[in-house]
Order: C-alpha cells, then sequence, then structure tokens
C-alpha cells in the first residue's frame, strides 16, 4: 500500500482542488469564486511566464553569452533597452526601431518558409493522379481533394464576383466542401474536449482518495 | 519624434555595425584569425574495426568523405559499407565529398574539385567503385565517372528501374543488383548481374523473396533471402514442420545459376570461414539458437546450440579464426562468453570458450586474439586479451560506466599497439591509453592543456583530435586538428584553426623523399583544407560545397513570381486603373458592429490573437485594428484592447492613440482599455471570458491567430449577447467560430480584409497580385494532376523540394 | 532572413536573428507587468467596485515574481523542481490551467447545440457531416451501424476515415492553407516593402 501523503501535499492538492471548484463554478454564472480564481490565474500565469522567459532566455541567452564575451549580444541588449524607453515620453520614440527590427524580421521569415513548407508541400500533395491507382475509392477521394481544393480557391478569389456563371457555381461547391471539412473537424474535436473533462474529474478522485489515506492513514 | 538627421545617423551606425560583422565573419571562414577560446570540443565518429581508417561523420553530419567500397547516404548519415565483395582500390587519389545533395568528386593528387553533380531523394546512397561512382535509390542506380561524374548508364535508361533490395554486390568489374519484385504481382525478384562499364547485363536469375545480405565466397554468392509469400506457402504445403522465414541461396557468381538452397529461421547471420559457412540462425523446425557450419553445398558439419543469438559474429582478418560473442545474464549479472574458432580445423570443429562478467563493448581484432572492453557491475571497463592460448585480464580502464560507450571512447590498433581513448572519471580527463602486446606495457597519457578533445580518427600511428574554440565576434564553431604520434610517444601537435567543425581527416602518405605527407581535413562549412603533415601549417583551402543551395530554386522562383505579380498589379493601380475587387461578407458587418455598440452604448472588445508579431495573422489583426479604431473613434466609442502578448500591446497602444488622434478626440483615448492580461493561454482566455461578461459589450472581434480557447471566447461572447467577427487564419479553429460567431473571415479574408477596408490603390493592387498568384496555383495543379495521369512528371521540379 | 535561406555560409544569421527575437521579446515583459500595475493598481487606488480582486490579482503578480525571481534554493535556480516556484506552479498554476481547458466541454456542447440550429444549408451540411463523425468515431456508433440491415455490412471507419477526413476534410483544410499562405506571403511582402504600415499607427 502506497504511504499517505504529507500535510504540505494535501495544502497543494487541496488548493488545487478549490480553485478548479471556482473556475467550473462560471459556468453557472459569474460570481466571487469565479472572480477569485481568475484574478489569482491571471496574475500567477502572468509572473510565471515572465520569470520563465527570464530563466530561459534573457540569463542563458544573453547575461552569461555576454559573460562569455560574445559581445553580438549587446546589439540584442541595446534593443531591448529601447524598446523599455517607452515608458519615458520624451525617449518613446526609441521603441520604433526594435519593433521595426522584429517585425523585419519575421516578415523575412515567414515569406520563405511559408512558400517552402505552404504553398510548394500543399500542391505536391494536392497533385494525385485520377485513375491508374490501383483501385476506384482512391481514385475517387484524389477526384474530390482536386475538386474541393480548385473549388476552394475559386471562393477565396476575390477578383471575380459569385454570380451564376461557372465560376460563382464553382465558388459556392467550394463552400459547401469548406463546410463539410469544418464539420469534419468539429466532429473530431469533440472527443478529445470530453477526454479533457475526464482528465479533470479524475484528478478530483485521486484526491479524494489522498484524503482518505491521509486522515485514514496508510 | 527624432528629428531625420539623428535618424539618418543612427542608420548608419547601424549599418556599418552590420557590414563590421559580416566582413568578420567572412575573415574568419578563410582561416585567418585564431581565436583565443577554448571548449567542449564536438565529437568525432567511433572507429570500429574494419572500417577504413578516415571515415568519418557522425549521425547528421553533412559532410563525408567515402573511399572505395564505402558508401555514405545522401541524407548525411553515416552507413557501415552496404556492399561486400572483391574490390580493386581506387588507385588514383579521389575522393567523393558529399554536402547537402551536392557530390563532388575532391582529386587530392591535382588539389582541385574535378566533377559535381546535385542528387535528388533521400534515399540516395553514393558508392565508390574502382573509378565509378555509383548512386543508388530505391528504385534505381546510376553509374557515373569517378573523375568527372558524369553519367554513363542508368537502369532506367534500360527500362530496369523497380524497387531495389539494399545489398548491391560488386566483383571483377560487374555490378550485381537485386530486385524487390511483388507477391503475386508482375514484378519479380530478381537478381541482375551488370558489366559496370556500359552496363550490360550479364546474367539475370529469379528469386523467391528479397534480398536481405550477400555474403560473397569464391565464386559463390550466398545470399540471404526473407522468403515471400508464394515461397511460404509452397513450403507450407511440403513436408517441411515449419514454414521458415529466409532461405539462403548459393548463386553462382559467374552466371547467376542456383546451386543449392536451405532454409534458415527468422533470425540469421551468415560468415564465410575457412572455406565453410558459418550460419548462426532460429532453427525453422525447433526455433532454437544454432550455429550451424556448412560446406558449399549447404551439408551439415558441425552444429551447435546456442543459448542467444550472437551479439557479433566475425571472422579475425589475421588469424582467420571465427569469433562469436554471446551475452547472457546469470545470478542476476551479465555475462558475456566469447568463442573461437581456430581455422584449419577439418572435424570436430573444437572451440575455445572464455567467459567476462558484464557487457561486451567492443572488440579489436590483433593477430590471434580480440581485445575485448567489456562494461562490468561496477563503473569500471575493463579490458581483455582473448587469444586461442589463454586470456589475461588486463586493465580496469577508470572510465565512468555512462561514458565507456559514447563518443568519449574508440579503440585501434597499430602494429603491436593498441590504442584506446576514454574519460577518466576521477579527473574528468581525456586519457590515451596505448598498451604494447609486445612489451606487455601500457601507456598512459593525458594532456593537462587540453582535457576535453575528442578523437576523429586513428590511423597507424596517429591520432587525431579535434578541439573546439568558438568566435567571439560570430559566434561560429571553429575546429583546431591536434595531432598526436604515438610512436614519439606524446608529441602533441596543433594546426591552426580551421572554420567550421572538422567532420573528416585523410592523410596522404608521402610518395617518396621529394613528396611530404599532407592532411586534408573536411569542414561543415563545406571547406577542404589541405595540411602540412610536418607542422599542420594550412597549405590550401578549396570550397567543397555550393555557395547557393540549388534545392531551393524552385522556392526562389516562387517569391520572385509572386513579388512580380503583386508588383505588376500595384504598378498598374498606380497608373490610375481601377481594379475590381467583389465585396467580403463580414467586413461590412464591421461597421455595423460600431453602429450597433454606438446605439447601445456599450464598449467594442477586440482581440488581436494569441500570437506575437512572428506571426503574420497578428499583423493583419493590428491593421484591420486600425480602421475598426478609426471607426470608434469617430463616434466616440470605447475600445477595449486585451492583448497576450507585451509587443503586441505596445502596437496596439500606438494604433488606437494615433486613431484617437486623428479623428481629433485624443482625450477619449484610455490607454488602459489597451492592457496587457497574460502571456499564458487560458489565463488571457479567463481574463476575457471575465471581462466580457461584467463588461458585456455590444460587439466583440476576434482577428487574428487563435488556438484552442477560441471557442471559450466566442461562446462567452455569445452568452453576454455581443455580435461577434472572427477573422483567422488557424484552419483547426475556423469550424468554432463559424458554428459560434456572426460572420467569419477565413484564411485569406483576413489578410485581404485590410487591403479592402483602406481601399488604396497599393493596396487593392497587391489582393489582385494575390489573385494572379492563386490562377497560377490553380493551373499548376490542373495541368499537374493532368500530367500525373499520363504518368508525365514535366512540372514536379516546380513543387518538389 | 531571406538571403541568409538561400545561401549556405550565411544560415548563422538566421540563428543569430532569431536569439535576438527571444531577448527583445523577454525585454517586453517589463512592459507588460508594468501595464498591469498601471491599471489594476489605478483601480486599487480609486477603490472602484470590486477593488479588491484587482488586489489579489497584484500580489499573485508579485508573490510569483519574487519566487520566481529572488528566492534562490540551496542548489540551482528559484524555478527548479522543488522550490516555492514550483509549488505555485504544481499545485495552483498547473489545476488553474487545466481546469480551464476542460471547460471546453461544455463550451463545445453548448456549440453544437447553436450549429446544430441549422438556420441554412451550408449549416446544415456543417451539423450532418458534424454528427457523422462524432457518433461513428465511438464504439457505440459502430454498433449501432453494424446492426442495421444490409448497410451494417460495409466499415463505416473507412468511409469516415478515408472519404470525409481524407477526402473533403483535406481538400476544404488545404484550400484554406493555400490561400492563407498567398495572403500570408503579400502581406509580408507589403510589409517589406512599406506598402503595409497600419500596424505602426499609420504614416508617420
Amino acid at each position: 500500500m502506497e504511504n499517505a501523503p504529507a500535510f504540505s501535499d494535501m495544502i497543494g492538492m487541496w488548493t488545487g482542488v478549490c480553485l478548479s471548484m471556482c473556475i467550473f463554478s462560471f459556468l453557472y454564472k459569474d460570481n466571487p469564486f469565479y472572480k477569485l480564481a481568475e484574478h489569482i490565474f491571471v496574475g500567477v500565469s502572468a509572473g510565471y511566464w515572465m520569470c520563465i522567459g527570464y530563466w530561459q532566455v534573457i540569463y542563458p541567452d544573453l547575461i552569461q553569452r555576454l559573460q562569455g564575451g560574445d559581445w553580438r549580444y549587446l546589439i540584442a541588449a541595446v534593443l531591448g533597452i529601447m524598446l523599455l524607453m517607452r515608458i519615458f515620453p520624451k525617449c518613446a520614440w526609441m521603441e520604433r526601431w526594435p519593433l521595426a527590427f522584429m517585425v523585419g524580421i519575421f516578415a523575412g521569415y515567414n515569406i520563405v518558409y511559408t512558400m517552402q513548407a505552404q504553398i510548394l508541400k500543399q500542391i505536391e500533395a494536392t497533385v494525385l493522379p485520377l485513375w491508374g491507382t490501383g483501385s476506384w475509392q482512391t481514385a475517387c477521394i484524389n477526384l474530390i481533394v482536386l475538386a474541393g481544393v480548385l473549388t476552394g480557391l475559386m471562393y477565396f478569389y476575390f477578383s471575380r464576383e459569385h454570380d451564376n456563371s461557372l465560376w460563382g457555381k464553382s465558388a459556392r461547391l467550394g463552400v459547401w466542401i469548406l463546410m463539410i471539412s469544418f464539420g469534419a473537424a468539429f466532429g473530431y474535436t469533440v472527443m478529445a474536449r470530453m477526454s479533457l473533462f475526464i482528465g479533470r474529474v479524475m484528478f478530483f478522485q485521486d484526491v479524494w482518495r489522498a484524503t482518505v489515506q491521509f486522515f485514514g492513514g496508510s | 519624434m527624432m528629428s531625420r538627421y539623428s535618424a539618418k545617423i543612427l542608420l548608419a551606425v547601424f549599418a556599418v555595425l552590420m557590414f563590421w560583422i559580416a566582413a568578420v565573419s567572412a575573415q574568419e571562414r578563410d582561416g585567418g584569425l585564431n581565436e583565443p577560446e577554448t571548449g567542449a570540443a564536438r565529437s568525432g565518429a567511433q572507429l570500429r574495426p574494419g572500417l577504413a581508417p578516415g571515415v568519418s561523420g557522425g549521425a547528421g553530419s553533412p559532410v563525408v568523405f567515402a573511399e572505395a567500397g564505402e558508401s555514405v547516404c545522401v541524407g548525411g548519415l553515416y552507413e557501415r559499407p552496404g556492399c561486400r565483395g572483391y574490390f580493386s582500390q581506387t588507385a588514383s587519389a579521389r575522393q567523393l565529398i558529399l554536402k547537402n545533395s551536392c557530390l563532388q568528386s575532391f582529386d587530392s593528387k591535382e588539389n582541385r574539385i574535378s566533377g559535381k553533380i546535385y542528387i535528388d531523394g533521400d534515399d540516395s546512397r553514393v558508392i565508390a567503385y574502382a573509378d565509378y561512382a555509383v548512386i543508388k535509390t530505391s528504385e534505381n542506380i546510376t553509374v557515373r565517372s569517378l573523375a568527372s561524374l558524369e553519367k554513363l548508364w542508368s537502369l532506367e535508361d534500360k527500362s530496369l528501374a523497380g524497387a531495389l533490395a539494399d545489398p548491391v554486390f560488386f566483383y571483377g568489374g560487374r555490378m550485381a543488383v537485386f530486385f524487390k519484385g511483388e507477391d503475386g504481382g508482375d514484378k519479380k525478384y530478381k537478381a541482375v548481374c551488370f558489366k559496370i562499364d556500359g552496363g550490360e547485363i550479364v546474367w539475370q536469375s529469379e528469386l523467391d523473396g528479397e534480398v536481405l545480405d550477400v555474403t560473397p565466397a569464391g565464386d559463390s554468392l550466398f545470399l540471404t533471402v526473407r522468403n515471400g509469400r508464394e515461397r511460404l506457402a509452397a513450403l507450407k504445403k511440403s513436408e517441411a514442420a515449419v514454414a521458415a522465414e529466409r532461405e539462403l541461396i548459393n548463386l553462382r557468381a559467374s552466371d547467376g545459376k542456383i546451386l543449392k538452397r536451405t532454409e534458415l529461421g527468422g533470425n540469421s547471420s551468415v560468415r564465410f570461414w575457412d572455406g565453410k559457412l558459418a550460419v548462426c540462425q532460429d532453427d525453422p523446425d525447433s526455433g532454437d539458437f544454432l550455429l550451424n557450419l556448412y560446406d558449399m553445398n549447404f551439408e551439415v558439419l558441425y552444429r551447435k546450440a546456442l543459448l542467444k543469438m550472437p551479439v557479433f559474429m566475425e571472422v579475425s582478418p589475421d588469424s582467420g579464426a571465427l569469433w562469436i560473442g554471446i551475452a547472457d545474464f546469470t545470478d542476476g549479472k551479465e555475462l558475456t562468453q566469447i568463442s573461437c574458432f581456430p581455422c584449419g580445423q577439418k572435424d570436430g570443429f573444437a572451440e575455445d570458450n572464455y567467459f567476462a562478467y558484464g557487457h561486451l563493448e567492443e572488440a579489436v581484432f590483433y593477430e590471434s586474439g580480440v581485445w575485448c572492453f567489456v562494461r562490468g557491475e561496477s563503473k569500471f571497463a575493463t579490458l581483455y586479451w582473448f587469444n586461442n592460448k589463454n586470456y589475461d585480464y588486463l586493465v580496469d580502464l577508470k572510465g565512468p560506466l555512462e561514458n565507456f560507450t559514447g563518443e568519449d571512447f574508440s579503440a585501434f590498433m597499430y602494429g603491436d599497439r593498441l590504442s584506446f581513448v576514454y574519460r577518466n572519471e576521477e579527473t574528468g580527463k581525456l586519457e590515451l591509453g596505448v598498451f604494447s602486446v609486445s612489451t606487455s606495457e601500457l601507456l598512459t597519457w593525458n594532456d593537462d592543456n587540453y582535457p576535453s578533445s575528442r578523437p576523429l580518427l586513428g590511423r597507424n600511428a596517429e591520432i587525431f583530435f579535434t578541439e573546439k574554440s568558438v568566435s567571439a565576434l560570430t559566434g561560429k564553431e571553429n575546429d583546431r586538428l591536434r595531432y598526436l604520434n604515438t610512436k614519439g610517444m606524446g608529441t602533441w601537435f596543433d594546426t591552426e584553426p580551421l572554420s567550421g567543425e572538422i567532420v573528416g581527416v585523410r592523410v596522404r602518405e608521402s610518395g617518396g623523399p621529394a613528396e611530404k605527407a599532407e592532411w586534408y581535413a573536411l569542414t561543415d562549412g563545406g571547406k577542404i583544407y589541405r595540411l602540412d603533415a610536418q607542422n599542420g601549417s594550412i597549405l590550401q583551402t578549396l570550397q567543397a560545397g555550393p555557395l547557393f543551395d540549388r534545392s531551393k530554386l524552385n522556392n526562389l522562383l516562387g517569391v520572385l513570381f509572386v513579388t512580380g505579380s503583386i508588383g505588376y498589379f500595384i504598378w498598374r493601380a498606380r497608373k490610375g486603373e481601377k481594379l475590381f475587387i467583389r465585396s467580403i461578407a463580414g467586413l461590412g458587418a464591421l461597421d455595423e458592429a460600431v453602429g450597433r455598440a454606438t446605439e447601445m452604448g456599450r464598449p467594442i472588445f477586440y482581440i488581436p490573437g494569441l500570437s506575437d508579431i512572428d506571426e503574420t495573422q497578428t499583423m493583419a489583426g493590428l491593421s484591420i485594428l486600425g480602421h475598426v479604431s478609426k471607426c470608434t473613434a469617430e463616434y466616440d466609442m470605447p475600445i477595449v484592447v486585451p492583448n497576450c502578448s507585451s509587443v503586441v500591446m505596445v502596437m496596439a497602444q500606438d494604433i488606437v492613440r494615433q486613431a484617437y488622434l486623428q479623428a481629433g478626440n485624443p482625450d477619449s483615448y484610455e490607454s488602459d482599455n489597451v492592457c496587457f492580461l497574460s502571456s499564458e493561454q487560458f489565463g488571457f482566455a479567463a481574463g476575457v471570458c471575465g471581462m466580457m461578461v461584467r463588461e458585456k459589450p455590444a460587439a466583440v472581434l476576434y482577428m487574428g491567430n487563435f488556438f484552442a480557447e477560441a471557442l471559450m471566447l466566442a461562446e462567452t461572447g455569445n452568452t453576454a449577447g455581443a455580435v461577434q467577427i472572427a477573422g483567422t487564419a488557424a484552419a483547426s479553429q475556423l469550424p468554432f467560430f463559424v458554428a459560434a460567431c456572426d460572420y467569419t473571415l477565413m484564411g485569406e479574408e483576413l489578410y485581404a480584409a485590410s487591403a479592402y477596408l483602406s481601399g488604396e490603390p497599393l493596396q487593392i493592387g497587391s489582393l489582385k497580385g494575390q489573385d494572379a498568384v492563386k490562377a497560377a496555383i490553380m493551373l499548376l495543379i490542373a495541368a499537374g494532376t493532368l500530367l500525373t495521369c499520363f504518368n508525365c512528371h514535366w512540372l514536379d521540379f516546380i513543387w518538389k523540394i | 532572413m531571406i538571403i541568409q535561406f538561400y545561401i549556405y555560409p550565411l544560415d548563422w544569421l538566421g540563428e543569430l536573428f532569431n536569439s535576438f527575437y527571444n531577448i527583445v521579446l523577454t525585454f517586453a515583459f517589463v512592459l507588460g507587468a508594468i501595464s498591469l500595475f498601471q491599471v489594476h493598481g489605478k483601480k486599487i487606488i480609486a477603490q472602484t467596485s470590486g477593488w479588491g480582486y484587482n488586489l489579489v490579482l497584484l500580489v499573485s503578480l508579485t508573490v510569483t515574481l519574487i519566487f520566481g525571481l529572488f528566492v534562490f534554493p540551496e542548489k540551482g535556480q528559484p524555478v527548479d523542481a522543488g522550490t516555492a516556484f514550483d509549488w505555485i506552479f504544481n499545485n495552483i498554476f498547473t489545476p488553474l490551467c487545466s481546469t480551464t481547458y476542460s471547460l471546453l466541454a461544455f463550451y463545445i456542447a453548448s456549440a453544437s447545440f447553436r450549429a446544430f440550429r441549422a438556420r441554412s444549408a451550408q449549416a446544415t451540411v456543417l451539423l450532418v457531416t458534424a454528427f457523422l463523425v462524432m457518433l461513428f468515431r465511438v464504439p457505440l456508433g459502430e454498433y449501432i451501424w453494424h446492426s442495421l440491415p444490409w448497410v451494417g455490412q460495409f466499415d463505416i471507419t473507412a468511409f469516415i476515415d478515408d472519404w470525409i477526413m481524407g477526402g473533403f476534410n483535406a481538400a476544404g483544410q488545404r484550400a484554406i492553407m493555400l490561400g492563407a499562405s498567398v495572403g500570408l506571403v503579400s502581406i509580408s511582402l507589403k510589409i517589406l516593402l512599406g506598402i503595409e504600415v497600419s500596424y505602426l499607427g499609420g504614416n508617420d
């Protein structure tokens, strides 16, 4: 038989249970318990990520590198300090430089990596044979994929109106296919969401069992 | 606001700084600077007996040297030689270098790159044989000249391409390949032998399954074949008690005729030893492990039951004895049993058995025996010497258990010296041990100055280490080659620092008194350094890799096409041309939402997503925020913008403040309304839900990247009675927004929204440019599909990465 | 960043700039903390309705920051396992996170109810597809299907996986992804060329 949990563990577990019940109370309506839990959550989560950000980014990637003599990272420190100059109204103009730098990095990055991973890869995956695949089911599915992608792209074409021409009808067919796609994605995630709640119930079970053990002895 | 003058100065300083860093980095790449720092060295390859010396490149290394008989994989992972047979060693000094799918032939006599090609496909292997470079994929083999890499012939040209098994066998100017075939299909399992010069078929032989391994013996090829379904069915119908999964076939190498075959079990290992075949296998009838010694007609000469399948079975190149190692457990301890079958036995087949408690890590053959490194219960490794006369417990190596099999350990023989490198647990330093068999003397070195170097190559009496230093300016790791000559008993030697990590070293011996010995060091930066073996100085530097990544050419063309398309339509818009854009449902509702909020006197909530500004959806969301906040500013309405990212909060504050300024209502701007909540996804969601329920906004706009919390936010907004408009390119969340919101901008509509709302000609022009790209994509997909249906792959180069 | 993608010897630039980005982003946390203190501090000082909750938020934030940055254990960092910060993470942060996430089970039920009212033909299609996928992903659905006469002999799971998920769903997702990717490249180009500046607050 496993040992009874320690008193400090019990405090921790019951803190978690109480806060969880406060969150669940939101399902009924907004109430002081939920407000309390919500504000604690916002405060703790904001503080958590700030601390993690310091110990996982600033300390190893900046402080330790500068201590190791890698002076390139002085540029990052300068940019960071320029961003903080926003606090002082007279120096607030400095913040635009690091912002421009950050926007520029990922604007450039996104162009080439999107072209590589999204556009070219998706085209490659869509170009499939419609016959000679070995089975009629595969051929039909390939045809559905082709038709769905083409009509979907027609829907997103902004230069032509979705009128009663062949183009407009194709674009409307694209919307239907998108709706089927959304329905499938919706149905697919329902079970996953349910399992999250089941997980919480099991947590409450575990805490109750531990409490019984604590008071009842091991 | 800073003056234009000071802005220009700042820009100039920044540009100069960037230039300086780039220039210094370029200099360092030529090995022109000495770096004072030392640091932990990278690992080199583990040396194993039987490998051609100088082969290097750990897993993931992008560049390797290859010599005759060696094969390397295009993906960069080093493989053991995939073929065995009777090679002729290349007389020339040509070597093959592979980097990022660019294969080059390097002539170390003339010190130049004599041929270069690009190889596609992650499954390509390159094998050097005689004067040929053979490139094998899973379905085709191409034979090229080793010197110029010019294509000579391929299986595809001869309409012979098809699924190929792994082994390739070379002998006497010929190449035998094995086709995988199909069970019950048109394609047959078969072995085909080609003349390597010209590709003429010498013979073909049909098999019953896929060839797994090839063991040459004289004029015979012993093929281990995994039986296909037809063969298995036939065996089941026959008298065989159990249908064997594998069989061993004796195929005559000169004409491909199948001479004999015998069933093996599921697992098997075959070695040609002393004119016989030694086969360790699962017995197909009993399922026990057996060692069978067969003659060439598969008559059993000797049979012995084994405890388990051996962990190693090798024939000593010096004494010709067969050594088998089996790992077993007894009394809870691991026991290694080493069996030796000496050569020259005709009857009886006496064996010598040795035992050592512990796990066999490494075995190095030497003369009549084998050095075994065994890791025991204690933290120490033990070196045993086994030969067919006795065995000796030799020395406790004071190396920590976990490091013993790691990259710090390697061993190799030269002459009568066994050299090994390991890390001493007590001192933490790397130690080099050299044991002399003739004098039974063990000598060790450790170098106080460079404790963290790792061995890269051992050859003859020479051991090469690499030692890393990190550039303070570029942060790039540059390796220095350290050389120890054990003959001179401890002469350490350093080269200049080379640019990048050294992944391979070749030694070119001196051809005579007038020709000095040289080393070639290959770095992951794609440079070959020719070094003076006397003093380690750099004699020459060659660029071995391409500057431009050719595999990304189609990407570059795509980017240029998109840029050109957008640029063209922007130019047309600038000329004043009216460009038509259809209305987008949902964008018209934005103004309605603001109007509704004004009537009800309740605020508008705008949520720019959960991502940072590295996500383009966030940028699109912030662009739309600009338009929305202009509307709210004109109506003097409060807009609340809770943020998940501090940087996005900063930008959102500027946008909203600017909007109120331009509308002439600067006092109406409340900076507290554009606030930061939490970087945690559900912390943010909980906070926003609470705000929505309390403040009851009239409209909620979700524009940006969202994750699982999207549903929570949208449902809470519904409960609060707000009109909801969502826009995201996150395909996984669109279904929830479509279900819960009044209007949804899907995917590209989010990116188009900013252009649509502004109505500026440049923006509309860019939208038209996007449409042109989409039209091109549609045409490409349609054309590509049509061609693929007829088995034409002319357009594949456009999207194949 | 574009050039380093194509030119081998420059690939170190990408890693360097990525590091810089992360560092500057982390510096921005200071601004976030200041925003929180400003917004909630004002409410506390003005003693607006519910100021107690704002106080709770600031106290939670401050306590977490103190334990996460300044309270060192005997060995290691304040954020290591076994510290007070770790206790806060395990017993406050994690239960709150998991519970908020689990609320989605209820929200998806209410969203399904709303979607199932089928206000339009397209919503009906969404409803029917979602219903089919939901039902036949669970053993009960398969049991019901197999008990039906004649149609029960066919494999419904394969139909859902191959035709709906592998066919229609894949087509829809791909169309959205392709369109969004083109839009993404376009907006990134506009940002680089200076055509799109509204994220900066306009042309000034």
